[in-house]
This record gives structure tokens, sequence and C-alpha cells, in this order.
């Protein structure tokens, strides 16, 4: 009897517990996202856009 | 160190020395893995190159009727692993070990564990190209590595991701760009899957039973096996994706802001879909549905991820006709599009029920792999190397060569197999006179018809392997042309603030929002799950801390907005929060499937333990991996109920540590073979299977006939298999267990003798029979006579 109480329940349940906290969570970071400052988010993109400032060329002989 | 007005700077050497290495190493074991795929593509089409082709390259000199290390069986997971952890692993190492330090702008923390790191990796793949061939699995497709590799990739790894964040810790850059959100996911989620899939108890040094059996054991491994590609395959290279895309057109990600959409959304999604690689079978029907109802929701932040990384080449598509390293770029976002969009499509359970277990699923990983991982490797690989040779790349001619190369392989083998996988699927549903017969009863049929687009998928492969060749000569005769170079960076040194920052940093995921968080999740679980009181209690807690929360972000606004930003500087507060995000799917789905379905709860029909000599068989089965084509799960649907027979329960392969479901039926499905032939029958079908199956592709397996049956490791694997909860007796000797055997095996080749066909008892093909034999064997749990066994 218990195993199968607790077995229909968490049937029933878990696929909205589910549900609703990935909804949850999706709504929070569509929300922190749109409200990031325009500075962060410049800050943020140029990273990757930095260059080396010059190579060392004797790599191979360290 | 430099020193001006006001800072102190120091110029920083990066260590490309790493990446290189890790670069060299996935072109070298890309070529072998995608070597060995397209020798068991041919293998599919003809039988003899399991090993009876070496009679005709050696005109006769060596004689065989197969090579048990080169049969589909033992080969396709060496193709597999190779491909991921060899090819793409590398590939992902060099990536990381390159982007981390410029994005940190600093040096690895350690070049010992990175050197660790790099080789112990080698050394890891090195004893799988052995392990495998040779037979030793643990029979679980992409975890069968046996158990001391296990550990031995736990180590390195746990090396990596140490490095890797000691490096997170030293850098001088204050904030964690997105692509470095992308490797932390990778680190911590992959960590957590691989321990968990790998828990096992070893028998000897070469073998273990896994911890799980049955339906767990399904669920575990689809959990990790479907992350593996989404933590392994996907999140790296994603990360990849936001450094070297941007880097390759000299502009920003298009969209930052979806960038963290797309990270947390995938990220908290992924986990939760591993179950659409068992729909419509034994598998509880609430974890089928998540599998599926997550998998479609997968569909949004994959095409977020796709679409921001297309709209970051606007205003540079000009390039695309020149630039072969934008080419690939471009071609394998789109094939990332193209294959999130299948995916997510297969998971539908009517979609599922035509394309599991056929060739359609075999072309989608490869569109993911292939195009996805394979093109963006190519296109980072010819970024990379002029610039970490200080040359030119040596040949673009090449490069643009081997785009349309590997462009038409992928094309070539992924239509084929849409077009094998829909018309077996067909098939194998087909019925006539009314729906009440199969129309093609002889599962052979369904192979033979779609032998030519096979072929076409071996010719796909081998373009692709063609083009790929082409990369390898061009990048080494780019290095030959120039010298190994390491990238330097000035930064300021701000002693005091860095210490400061580096304590307050472990502490920063505990502020007011993630708390309230807690407490409303942790009281919304008390109201779920208590009763009376306990319940009350929830749920007006619950509803206390959602008005305090909404009562402390209006009093301070500025302050809560402020915590998403501070977590975008801190590595280790981010890193906790996404491993509660990637834990929660699975903890949600194994712990109630674990903890209930095991087989005290099990109602109705329970699978009877293996015999010794049938346990012995079962090995052979596993390490042959016979698994690889034959599945041992009837599903839910009419028409293989007609094929195979009643649909499989849950208990009835509840002992099996590991399970044997299967994921792709080359040949039929086993789970009722028990009974269903002669033992004869087996006997010659195993010697030479086109003797009683005209037309099969399956490899002969004349060793069985000559090799023994370990016996003498059976007490030991008895006792395993007693620790993980099969019934054997426990005063089980091991004169019995020998006596259990010679009874057994005399029977059989008693049996087999009264058909003309003769062999030893202590043969392998012996237990092999014995074992398939077995399949399909259950009792009812109601049955007092069984139950008393």
């Amino acid at each position: 009897m218990f195993k199968r109480i607790i077995y229909d329940d968490w049937t029933s349940i878990v696929p909205q517990i589910s549900f609703w906290l990935t909804f949850g969570v999706f709504l929070a970071i569509v929300a922190r996202a749109l409200f990031l400052r325009k500075s962060t988010i410049e800050h943020l993109e140029s990273l990757p856009l930095q260059e080396d400032e010059s190579s060392n060329s004797s790599a191979d002989h360290k | 160190m430099n020193t001006n007005n006001n800072t102190h700077t120091t110029t920083i050497e990066y260590d490309d020395d790493s990446v290189r290495k890790f670069m060299i190493a996935s072109i070298f074991w890309g070529l072998v893995g995608m070597s060995a795929g397209v020798l068991i593509a041919f293998q599919l089409n003809y039988w003899q190159m399991n090993g009876k082709f070496l009679e005709w390259i050696t005109f006769g000199w060596l004689k065989s009727e197969g090579v048990e290390f080169l049969t589909f069986g033992r080969l396709r997971p060496l193709h597999t692993n190779a491909a991921i952890f060899a090819f793409v692993g590398n590939m992902m190492f060099a990536g990381i070990y390159y982007s981390t330090q410029r994005l940190c702008r600093v040096r690895m923390a350690s070049d010992l564990l990175s050197k660790i790191n790099f080789w112990g990796w080698q050394f890891i793949i090195v004893c799988a190209a052995i392990t495998l061939p040779a037979g030793f699995t643990r029979g679980k497709e992409y975890a069968e590595l046996i158990w001391p590799i296990n550990i031995l990739v736990a180590v390195i790894w746990l090396i990596f991701g140490a490095n890797f964040f000691w490096t997170l810790g030293k850098r001088n850059e204050k904030s964690l760009y997105v692509g470095l959100w992308f490797y932390i996911a990778t680190i911590v989620t992959i960590t957590m899957l691989y321990v968990v899939n790998h828990l096992s108890i070893p028998t000897s040094f070469t073998h273990s039973y896994p911890l799980f059996g049955g339906v767990q054991d399904a669920l575990v491994q689809w959990w990790y096996g479907h992350n593996a590609v989404a933590f392994f395959l996907t999140t790296p290279m994603l990360g990849i994706m936001y450094y070297f895309v941007p880097k390759s057109v000299n502009r920003p990600v298009y969209s930052y802001r979806l960038s963290i959409i797309h990270f947390w959304s995938l990220v908290f999604i992924y986990i939760w879909a591993g179950p659409h690689h068992l729909l419509n079978t034994s598998l509880p029907e609430w974890l089928q549905s998540l599998g599926m109802i997550f998998s479609l929701m997968l569909w949004a932040p994959s095409w977020a991820g796709m679409l921001n990384g297309l709209l970051t080449l606007r205003g540079a598509w000009d390039k695309l006709l020149t630039d072969p390293i934008v080419k690939f770029f471009a071609a394998a976002v789109t094939f990332y599009g193209m294959a999130t969009f299948e995916g997510p499509l297969l998971s539908i359970k009517a979609v599922n029920a035509l394309s599991h277990y056929t060739d359609w699923t075999v072309g989608h990983v490869h569109s993911g792999t292939l195009g996805w991982n394979g093109f963006l490797a190519a296109g980072m690989f010819y970024w990379l190397a002029p610039r970490l040779w200080n040359t030119k790349l040596y040949s673009n001619a090449m490069a643009n060569a081997h785009f349309w190369l590997g462009m038409v392989g992928i094309l070539l083998y992924v239509a084929s197999m849409w077009v094998a996988g829909i018309t077996q699927g067909l098939m194998l549903s087909a019925t006539a006179e009314g729906g009440t017969i199969l129309q093609y009863p002889n599962f052979l049929d369904t192979l033979q018809a779609i032998r030519p687009v096979m072929l076409f998928r071996a010719i796909g492969g081998s373009l692709y392997l063609l083009g790929f060749a082409l990369m390898a000569i061009n990048i080494w005769k780019t290095a030959r042309s120039g010298n190994p170079v390491n990238g330097t960076v000035e930064v300021p040194v701000d002693e005091d603030s860095h210490q400061t920052a580096g304590d307050k940093r472990f502490f920063a995921f505990l502020n007011a929002p993630v708390i309230y968080a807690l407490l409303i999740v942790t009281f919304m679980l008390v109201t779920i799950f208590g009763e009376g009181a306990v319940f009350l209690f929830g749920v007006l807690m619950t509803i206390f801390f959602s008005v305090a929360a909404i009562a402390h972000f209006e009093v301070s606004k500025a302050a809560w907005s402020e915590w998403y930003g501070k977590l975008l500087d801190h590595g280790f507060a981010f890193s906790v929060l996404t491993i509660i995000a990637a834990a929660i799917g699975g903890a949600i789905q194994i712990i109630p499937t674990v903890t209930m379905q095991r087989a005290d709860n099990i109602e109705g029909r329970i699978q009877i333990p293996y015999t010794p000599l049938e346990l012995a068989g079962r090995d052979i089965y596993v390490s042959e991996g016979c698994y690889n084509c034959h599945s041992q799960m009837i599903r839910t649907l009419v028409p293989e109920v007609m094929r195979y027979g009643d649909y499989s329960h849950l208990g009835e392969s509840i002992y099996n540590h590991p399970f044997q479901w299967g994921s792709k039926r080359t040949g039929p499905d086993l789970a009722r073979e028990g009974g269903l032939r002669s033992n004869d029958w087996h006997y010659w079908h195993m010697l030479n299977p086109r003797d009683v199956s005209p037309g099969s592709n399956m490899p002969n397996y004349p060793w069985l006939f000559e090799k023994e049956t370990k016996v003498s490791q059976l007490p030991r694997k008895i006792n395993v298999m007693r620790m993980l909860g099969v019934p054997y007796p426990i005063d089980l000797s091991e004169e019995e267990i020998q006596a259990q055997v010679d009874e057994q095996a005399a029977e059989i080749v008693a049996s087999l003798a009264e058909k003309g066909a003769f062999v030893e008892p202590e043969k392998e093909i012996v237990a092999l029979i014995a074992y398939l034999q077995k399949l399909g064997s259950y009792r009812e749990t109601t049955d007092e006579v069984a139950t008393a066994e």
C-alpha cells in the first residue's frame, strides 16, 4: 500500500514540479538578462576580441 | 615586472604548448576513430570485413573465417569511444586551454597538471584501444571501458577540473565570459554523470558488474548517455563557439543577453531528457513523459544558441566565399541547429516508435558529431594552427577541398540513414490481411531492403575521412613551415584587491535571492510530502517566505539587481548553482526509480536468475558486444508484440547487471529468444550465420568453439551478484557451481550431438547457447512454488 501511494503520487506530482521549476528559472533568467546593464554587456561581449599582445617565438626552446 | 606611476604590470606567457599537443592528438585520434567507423560501416554490408578479408589480402596465407578483435561488436565501441573521448575530448581540451587563458588573461595555473592532463588522457585512450578489441567491456554504450580505466578517467578529469578552477581563481579578468560558463557546466556535470553511471563492483581486474540492474541501469545509463552528448559533445563546443566564432569575424557575439538565457535554459533542461532513449519500453510511463516533454522544451535553448552563433556572422557573410574558417563555423552551427531540431522530433513517442532501434538515430548522431563537432573542430584548428606556429595556413585550397568533401560526405551519410531508418522502421511495422499478420515476418527482408543505402553511408563516411586526412596534412605542413610560439599579454597587478575578492568568492552565492529561493523550494517540498500539521506548516512557510521575498525586493531593489552581476565575477558561486541546476533533473528521475523499482517491489513477472553456466554465457554475450546489434526489449507496440511476443515487463530484466535493452537493431530482438530455436540452430548460426539465415550480415564466431568458458571466475561473480541483490543461494560452494555447470553443459552437448553438432562441454559456445535459451524466462510473483526457489 505504501509503495503504491508513493509511486502514484510521484507520478502525478513530479511532472508539475519539474515544469514549474523550469518555467520559474526560465522567467528569472530572462528577466535578469533583459535588465543587465548595457555597459556590462559591452564589456562581456568584448572579452574574446582582445588579441595577444605579442608572441614568444622561442616556445620550443624553453 | 614592469612599473609605471600608478600600477605594476606583468607579462604573462600563455601555455600554448598544451594547446598544440591536444590539437595534434585530436587530429591523430580523429583519423583512428573515423577509420574504425568506416571499417565497421563496411562490415555491415560485407560480413567478410570482420576478418575474412585478411585471407584475401594475404592471398590465402592467413586462413581466417573471422578475427575476434575485428568484429563489429567489439570495434563499434572502439569507434564511438575514439570519436567522443579521443577526437572530441582532445579537441575540447585544446579549445578550453587556449580560450580560458585568454579570457582570464592568465597562464594555466599549473604546467604540471596540464602535462598530467595531456599524457594521462592519451594513456587512457591507448588503454581503451587495447582493451575494447580484446573484449574487455562493461557492456554499456559509451561507458564500455573497464573499471581500472574508469578510475583513471575520473582522476585525470578531476586534475583537469582542478587546473581549470585554479586558473579561474588566479584570473586577471574579473568577469566570467559566457564561454567559461559552458566549460564550468561541462566539468561539474560530466564528473557527476561519469561517477554515477560507472559505479560497479569488480569481480576481477578486468571485469565488474554495474551497481544498478534492469530498469534502474537503463535509466542511469541513458541519463548518462544522453548527457554525455549534452555536456561532452555540446556544452564545451558551445563555449568554443562563443569564443572562436566572434574571433573568426572579429565582432562580438550577436546577443550577449540571449547567451545568458541559452546557457541557463540548456543546463537546466538538458539533464531531464535522458528517458527519451527509452520510450515505449518498460520504463515507468511518467519518466517517459518527462523525457519527451523536456526534449521538446530543448528546441528553444538549442535554437537560441544556433541563432546567436549564426547571427554573430552578420555583416561578415562575404567571408563565406573566401575564408574556409568561416565556412566551417557557419556549417557547424547550422548542423547544430539541424541536429537539435531532429533530436526533439525523434523524442516524440509516436515518431520514436518508428525511428528507435533503426538507422535514423545513427544518422541523427552523426549529423551532430560530423557536422557540429567535426566542422567546429576543423574551423578551430584552421584558425589556431597559423597562430600557434606563427605562420600562414599552408593551403586554403586544401581547406576548401576538406570542407566540400566533408559536406558531401555528411549529407550522403545522413540522407542514407534517414532512408534506411524510415524504410526499415516502416517495413518492421507493416501488416497485412487487415492488420492480423506481419507483412515482413522475416527480419532479414528488412535488412536486405536497406543494404544499398547502407553502402552509401559507408561511402559518405569515407569521403568525410578523406577530407579530414587533407586537414591533417594541411595542419602538418603549416606547423612545419613555422615555429611554435606562445602568446603573451601584459596585465596590471592589483595585489590588495585580489586577496579580498578571493575571500568573498566562496560565499558569493549566499545572498538574499538565493536564500529565499532555497527556503521557498524547501517548504514547497514539505507541503508536497507532508501530511496534517506538517502540510499546513509547509503551506504557511511557503507563503510567508514568498511574501517576505517580495517585500525585501521592494525595499532593496538596487542591491537585488546586483546579485547576478556578482555571480558573473565568482566562479565558485557560479559552479555551485550550475551543479544544482544540472543535478535536480537527474535526482528527481533516478532516486525514485532506484528506491522503488526493485525486485522486492515488483508485481507480476519477475526474472528467474541465471544458472552459473548461463551467467558465464551472458558475460560472453556482453564481451562480444552483441548488444550493439540485438536489443532485449520488446516495446509496447502492436507490431513488436506480433513479431517477438508479449511486450517486455519491467521485472523481466530486473537482475540484469548490466541491462541489455540495446539501442539499435541490426538483427532481431532477443528478449524472448529462449526456446524459440533449437540448440543446434544456435550452434550452426554462430559458426556461420549464413548457413541458417541466408543473407545475414552477422560475423562468424569460430573462436567460441575453441576458447574455454572461465568457470573458475564464477564463484566470485556469483558472490558479487548476490551482493547486488540477485537471489543466489548463500551456501553455493565452488564444487556445487562446477557441478551445475557440468550438468547443464553435458545436457546441451548431448542435444547437439544428436543433431550432428559436436563440441566439448567446456567451450564458450556451450555457455552462450545456455544463456540464449534462458532469455525471456520469468515467474509470476504470486507463484508460491517458484518463490520458494
